[in-house]
Parts: C-alpha cells; sequence; structure tokens
C-alpha cells in the first residue's frame, strides 16, 4: 500500500491535491492518507487527521511507498524501516508552514538514497514511473546516533 | 535484596519529529530511569515507560505559551527530576527554564530539523545559559552551541 503522511499540526493542500491528481491518472493501489482537513476537499480518497501512534507504525509497516511533508518525524520513521520516501516540502509562502524549515532539511536530505522530492502532481506521477526505486536506509547514522545519546548520557552523569 | 535507584531523566518534546528524536536519543540511554512528557495524545512504543501529556502552543499562541508556564512548572515540580533533557520545542524550553532556575542539570538538543540556525527556542535556551547541542557541526560555535553526533 501507499502511506501519505503529512504531520499532525497544519494541512497540506497542495500535497493532498497532488495525490488526488495521481490517483486520477495512475493505478498505485490502496493508499492510506493521514492529513488535517484544508480547503482542498480530495475526490479519490479520505483523509485520516491523526493515526495513533500504533496505527502510523503499523501502516509504515505495511506500506511499500511513503508519500509526506520533509517532515524529521516522518523521516526518520522511514530511515528505520527502509522505505523510499517521496516528499514535497512546506513552503512558508503558502502558509504551510511557520518558516521555510523544510526547504532546508531537503536540501541536507534530499542526496541520500531514497528521498525522491517533488513540487507538483506532474512530478509525482514521474516518481512513479522510475524503473528502480530505492529505499532510504540508516546505515550511516548509526553511528552518529549513538555518539550522541552516549554524550547526552555521559554529560548527565558527569556534568561537562 | 537492595535495589539500586536510577536517577531520573525527565525528557520533554512536542509531538511528530520533536518526539522521533527523544526516542531515538533515550533508546540508548541505560543509567537513567526515563520519564517522557510530550505533547502528542498518543500512546508511547514501549508501554513501560511512564509518560504525561502537555498542552501543545508556539509564539502564534502567547496565551497558550503562558499557561505553559504554569503547566511547566507542575510538571518539574511533581516529577522532582535530577535531569532534564528536552528536543523542543516551547513546552520543553519553560521546562528547561523552570529547571535551570531549580538548580537542576538541564541539556537543550536542538532538533535536526534546524539546519540553517538554531531554533528560536533554542537561542532562547542559550541565552538562559542552558547547554544547547544543534545536531549540525556547522552550527557549533564549540562552546555555548557544541555538536556530538545526531539522529540521522
Amino acid at each position: 500500500m501507499i502511506f501519505l503522511t503529512t504531520g499532525t499540526q497544519l494541512p497540506f493542500d497542495r500535497i493532498v491535491q497532488a495525490v488526488d491528481t495521481l490517483l486520477e491518472v495512475c493505478d498505485i493501489g490502496p493508499i492510506l492518507a493521514q492529513g488535517l482537513p484544508g480547503a482542498y476537499y480530495p475526490k479519490n480518497f479520505v483523509l485520516t487527521p491523526r493515526l495513533q501512534r500504533s496505527e502510523f507504525e503499523s501502516t509504515m509497516d505495511r506500506s511499500k511507498i511513503v508519500i509526506g511533508h520533509a517532515g524529521i518525524g516522518t523521516i526518520i520513521a522511514c530511515m528505520e524501516r527502509g522505505r523510499p520516501f517521496f516528499c514535497m516540502p512546506r513552503e512558508m509562502r503558502y502558509r504551510e508552514h511557520r518558516n521555510d524549515h523544510q526547504l532546508a532539511t531537503l536540501e541536507k536530505f534530499g542526496s541520500r538514497d531514497g528521498i525522491y522530492s517533488f513540487k507538483n502532481s506532474e512530478q509525482l506521477i514521474d516518481l512513479f514511473n522510475i524503473s528502480e526505486i530505492k529505499s532510504m536506509n540508516n546505515d550511516e547514522s548509526i553511528e552518529r546516533s549513538m555518539h550522541l545519546s552516549k554524550w547526552v548520557e555521559s554529560f548527565f552523569e558527569n556534568g561537562l | 535484596m537492595t535495589s539500586v535507584k536510577k536517577p531520573i531523566l525527565l525528557c520533554v518534546s512536542s509531538g511528530g519529529g520533536h518526539l522521533e528524536q527523544m526516542l531515538k536519543i533515550t533508546k540508548n540511554i541505560y543509567k537513567f530511569s526515563i520519564i517522557l512528557v510530550s505533547t502528542e495524545q498518543n500512546p508511547m512504543p514501549d508501554k513501560n515507560m511512564p509518560h504525561f501529556i502537555l498542552s501543545d502552543y508556539n509564539k502564534k499562541r502567547p496565551f497558550h505559551v503562558f499557561l505553559g508556564i504554569f503547566e511547566t512548572l507542575r510538571v518539574v515540580r511533581g516529577v522532582k527530576p535530577d535531569c532534564v533533557l528536552s528536543t523542543g520545542a516551547a513546552p520543553g524550553l519553560l521546562a528547561c527554564i523552570w529547571s535551570k532556575l531549580f538548580g537542576i542539570r538541564v541539556l537543550w538538543v536542538d532538533s535536526v530539523a534546524n539546519v540553517e540556525r538554531l531554533s528560536l527556542s533554542g537561542r532562547i535556551a542559550k541565552y538562559c545559559r542552558i547547554p544547547v547541542l544543534s545536531q549540525w557541526p556547522h552550527l557549533s560555535d564549540g562552546a555555548k552551541v557544541r555538536y556530538f553526533g545526531s539522529v540521522i
């Protein structure tokens, strides 16, 4: 299945509209869509505003491809499960977020394997036509992540 | 048999990515018993992890921030932690400031989403002399803001 996830803070009409258009022209199988209702009402799927954490995790586990905003939570979830991630950053000029940090996030992570960005429905449709879609992985981050945890633990134990 | 009680680490974070980062950091911390406080309503993946739910707010909701001052005070006074960690955002900052005032050891880990500059909360934490970690080496100044790895 395809999992669309757009965060629980703000609606994200552009991505909902892009996926709606995608469903009109491509058969991509079942989709579960999480998102707050905005001004655009999708015709081809139902938006679920919030998922329980366990539902979010089991949907991630079952999904073949994840589509979402460029949120850190989604990136981490895709990395840990080895999922391809098609993402559209929220932009401040469309009032999709309080600032443009998602553009900056994507600039940093966009070059990693398995993360593909799109800005409209045409680009999203193109992504589904890639012959070999890669998955994200956390190979290169395991060490950095462990280092951070251990530093934090030792800071609390011993101070600076 | 005597059991040695671990010191309490109070972890305060907003939902979504802030919480994901907190869970990643605390997954590898064993020397503390962890109490998680988050604005996310959903139950935690680890059901044994004690947690409380906070209300959510940001600078666009000043009245809620005002209420949050008292809510976070209640949490810090109630839990009586030995140490406090936050990965953001506004509610975590308030909890850190209270804890700092009470002389509790505090650490702010700025979200990895802040690539170009520290978050507003992170900058305020820095001015309150709370030790700050950025998850990007280029944002470290080697003193008030430092880099020791990242969750991604």
